[in-house]
C-alpha cells in the first residue's frame, strides 16, 4: 500500500512537472517548443497510467485486507536527510569559508553522520584528504579552489 | 584498421601508460573487493582527476578501474558471502558455499580464471566489432540517427526488470533534463531560469559524481546500523593454492565459454547490464548440468557468472566507441570522460581521434592480461586485508573526492550544488524504484533524438515517413518495438501461465 502510495505523490508531481513544462514552451519559438510539448505529453501520458494503477491497487489492497509492506518511519531517512542539508550548507558557506576549512569539516560531518566516533582517525582521515585533494588539483592540476574570503 | 590496432598497441605498450593502466586495474580490484563501492563510483569520482591529464593516461586510469572492479567484487562473495558488487551477487550462491567446504581459495581461483577469460574475450569483440560498426555507422543520416537512439531508449525499457510504465517514465524525465539549454536549432534558452551555468545543459560530470558518489553514501548512511560487515571478524588467511588445475580448467571450460557469449551479448544491448548476464549465464550453466547441485558448491556455479560479468566489460564499450550509445551506466561515464577533453563518442572518433580510441580498445585487453598475475596475488596475500578498511572513513574520502572533483570541471559551486541535487534525487528514485540508469542514457541520447528528428523533418519537409523509408531506419525501429514489446509479451505470457496453473 505505500508503494502506491507513493505512487500517487509521484504522479501529481509529475503531472505538475509536464503541466509547467507545456506552459513554459508556449514562450518559446515553435522549433525549440516542439520537443518540449512533445516531453511534456509523454510525461503526462505515463503520469496518468501510473496513477490510475496505483489507484486500481490500492482499492485491491483495501478490498482483500492484504498489506505486508513494511512502513518506513521518518527516523529511517534521518541520515540521508541530514547529510543533504550538511551538503547545502557546504555549498552556502563554500565561497566564503574556503575549500580547506569546509570541505575538512564536511567530511568530519559525513563520517560522523555514518556513525564513527574515533575523533584522532577522523580528523586524520579528513586531513589526508583534502591535504592529497589540494595538492592534486590545486599544485598538479592548475585548479583555483575557493580561498577563505577574507583573505582575498 | 590493423594499422591502427598496431598503433594502439605502441601507445598503450609504453612504460608510463602501462604503469597508469596497472595503478587502474590495483586501484578496480580494491573498490570492487569493499562492498558498497562499484566501478561506477569510482569512475565518476576519478573522472575530474583526468582532466587536467594527458587524456590516454586519464583513459587508462578508468579502463583499467572498470576492468578488475567486478571481478573484484567477488572475493568478498566467496569469502564472506557479501558481494562486492552488485554483479557478484550470483557468485555468492556457490562461491561461498566453496569457502565453507575450505575451497575457498580454488573458488578465488576460478573466479579469477574466469574473470579473466570472459573478460579477454570481450576485449576480442571490442577490439574487432567497434571499428567495424564505426564505419557501418559512418553511413548514417539523422533518420538513422534519431532511429538508433529511440533504439537505445527501448533497450533500456525493454530490458529492465521492474514497473515498465516507471521504466518508461524515468527515460522520458531524462529527455526532460536534456531540454534545459540552449536549443539545438534555434538556440534558444530552455528552461535556464536566468542561471548562465545552466545554457549548456545539466553538467554531466558533476550529474554522474552525484548519481554515483553522493547516492551511494546516502544509501549507505541509511543503511550503516544493519551493514552485514560490520558483525564480521575477519581473519587473516593466506591461501597455499589458488588456480585450478589443468583438469579442473579442461571440466569448467564450457561453463566459462556460456558465461562469455552471454556477457558478450548482452554487454552490446544497451541497457541489459551485468545483472542480467549474471542470472542468464547461471541459468544456462544450470540447464547443461543437470546433474550437478548448484547451490551446494559447485565451480561451474562460480566459473558461469564471474565469466558473464567480465564478458560484459568491453563490450559494453562497443555501442558507445562506435555508435556513441552507452551500452550501460558505466559505459555513460566514460561518454563524460571523453567529453571533458574535447572528444565525442560515435563514429567519428576512430577518424578524429584513432590514437586515443585505440588506445581505449588495446587496454582493456591488456588490462584484462594484467588482472590475471594481479588478481592472483590479491586472492593470495591482500583479500582479507582489504575486507578489514574501514568503510565509514571511505566515504568521508569519497565526499571529499566528489566535491572537489565536481568544483573542479568549471571551477563553480553551482556544479557542486548540481551534484548535491542528483545524489538527493538519485536516493529518492531508488526508494521509489525508479531505475537511475534509464535517466542517465536518455539525458545522453535526448540531444541526439532532438538535432536528428528536426534535421529529418527538415530533409523530409516536414513527412514522418523518412523514418520508416530508409531501410537501416525501419529496421533500427523494429527492433526499437520488439524491446518495447517484450515486456508486454512476457506479462501476457505470465497471465496466461498463471491462469492455466490455477
Amino acid at each position: 500500500m505505500k508503494s502506491a502510495r507513493n505512487d500517487i505523490i509521484l504522479s501529481v508531481v509529475l503531472l505538475l512537472v509536464a503541466g509547467f513544462v507545456f506552459i513554459q514552451s508556449s514562450q518559446f519559438p515553435e522549433t525549440a517548443a516542439r520537443f518540449s510539448r512533445l516531453f511534456a505529453g509523454i510525461l503526462a501520458f505515463l503520469t496518468l497510467i501510473l496513477l490510475f494503477r496505483s489507484i486500481i491497487t490500492i482499492k485491491g489492497l483495501k478490498e482483500s485486507g492484504e498489506d505486508d509492506e513494511e512502513e518506513k518511519s521518518l527516523q529511517d531517512y534521518k541520515n540521508p536527510t541530514l547529510i543533504v542539508i550538511g551538503l547545502l550548507v557546504y555549498v552556502a558557506i563554500l565561497d566564503t569559508v574556503g575549500y580547506v576549512i569546509s570541505t575538512f569539516l564536511i567530511s568530519m560531518y559525513v563520517i560522523y553522520i555514518l556513525g564513527y566516533r574515533d575523533i584522532k582517525k577522523m580528523s586524520l582521515t579528513s586531513g589526508l584528504g583534502v591535504l592529497v585533494c589540494y595538492v592534486v588539483f590545486k599544485v598538479l592540476l592548475g585548479v583555483r579552489l575557493p580561498e577563505i574570503a577574507f583573505l582575498l | 584498421m590493423f594499422e591502427n590496432i598496431l598503433l594502439g598497441f605502441s601507445i598503450a605498450l609504453e612504460p608510463l601508460h602501462l604503469l597508469v593502466l596497472f595503478l587502474g586495474v590495483a586501484i578496480g580490484l580494491i573498490v570492487g573487493a569493499l562492498p558498497g563501492l562499484n566501478d561506477s563510483i569510482t569512475i565518476a569520482v576519478l573522472i575530474p582527476v583526468t582532466f587536467g591529464m594527458d587524456p590516454i593516461i586519464g583513459m587508462a586510469i578508468l579502463v583499467g578501474v572498470y576492468v578488475s572492479a567486478c571481478y573484484g567484487g567477488s572475493i568478498p562473495a566467496i569469502l564472506l558471502n557479501i558481494p562486492g558488487t552488485a554483479s557478484s551477487v550470483v557468485t555468492t550462491i556457490d562461491g561461498y558455499e566453496m569457502a565453507k567446504k575450505r575451497q575457498g581459495g580454488l573458488a578465488l581461483g576460478v573466479a579469477t580464471t574466469s574473470s579473466v577469460f570472459g573478460g579477454i574475450s570481450s576485449s576480442l569483440v571490442l577490439l574487432f566489432l567497434a571499428p567495424f560498426l564505426a564505419q557501418q555507422a559512418l553511413k548514417f543520416g539523422p533518420a538513422e540517427y534519431f532511429s538508433l537512439a529511440v533504439m537505445g531508449l527501448s533497450t533500456v525499457v525493454g530490458m529492465s526488470t521492474g514497473s515498465m510504465v516507471k521504466s518508461l517514465i524515468v527515460s522520458v524525465l531524462g529527455l526532460g533534463l536534456s531540454l534545459i539549454g540552449l536549443s539545438p536549432q534555434t538556440g534558444y534558452p530552455r528552461f535556464v531560469f536566468g542561471i548562465d551555468y545552466l545554457y549548456d545543459g545539466v553538467p554531466l560530470v558533476p550529474m554522474l559524481i552525484g548519481l554515483f558518489g553522493v547516492s551511494s553514501i546516502l544509501s549507505l548512511s541509511q543503511t550503516i546500523e544493519d551493514d552485514p560487515l560490520s558483525n564480521v571478524k575477519l581473519k587473516t588467511t593466506r591461501f597455499e593454492r589458488i588456480l585450478p588445475d589443468r583438469k579442473m580448467l579442461k571440466r569448467l571450460f564450457p561453463a566459462m565459454v556460456i558465461g562469455a557469449v552471454i556477457g558478450n551479448i548482452i554487454g552490446i544491448i544497451p541497457g541489459a547490464g551485468m545483472i542480467m548476464a549474471i542470472y542468464l549465464a547461471y541459468d544456462q550453466v544450470k540447464r547443461r548440468y543437470p546433474d550437478l547441485e548448484f547451490g551446494t558448491g559447485v565451480p561451474e556455479g562460480v566459473a558461469a557468472p564471474e565469466a558473464a560479468n567480465n564478458g560484459v566489460v568491453a563490450s559494453s564499450m562497443v555501442p558507445l566507441l562506435s555508435l556513441g550509445v552507452p551500452g550501460n551506466s558505466t559505459s555513460a561515464l566514460f561518454l563524460g570522460a571523453l567529453m571533458i577533453h574535447g572528444m565525442r563518442p560515435g563514429p567519428t572518433l576512430f577518424i578524429d581521434y584513432p590514437d586515443i580510441a585505440y588506445f581505449v580498445v588495446v587496454a582493456f585487453l591488456i588490462g584484462n592480461i594484467m588482472m590475471f598475475p594481479m588478481g592472483v596475488a590479491m586472492c593470495k596475500f591482500l583479500s582479507t586485508s582489504i575486507l578489514k578498511l574501514e568503510r565509514k572513513l571511505l566515504n568521508g574520502l569519497i565526499i571529499i573526492l566528489c566535491i572537489t572533483g565536481a568544483f573542479a570541471i568549471r571551477t563553480s559551486t553551482f556544479d557542486v550544488l548540481i551534484m548535491v541535487i542528483f545524489g538527493a534525487l538519485s536516493f529518492v528514485f531508488s526508494k521509489l524504484k525508479l531505475p537511475m540508469s534509464g535517466i542517465i542514457l536518455s539525458l545522453i541520447l535526448g540531444p541526439m533524438i532532438e538535432e536528428n528528428l528536426q534535421h529529418s523533418l527538415t530533409l523530409s519537409g516536414g513527412s514522418w515517413s523518412i523514418f520508416v523509408t530508409k531501410p537501416i531506419s525501419l529496421a533500427l525501429l523494429i527492433i526499437a518495438a520488439f524491446f518495447l514489446l517484450s515486456p508486454i509479451y512476457r506479462l501476457i505470457k505470465n497471465r496466461i501461465k498463471v491462469a492455466k496453473a490455477s
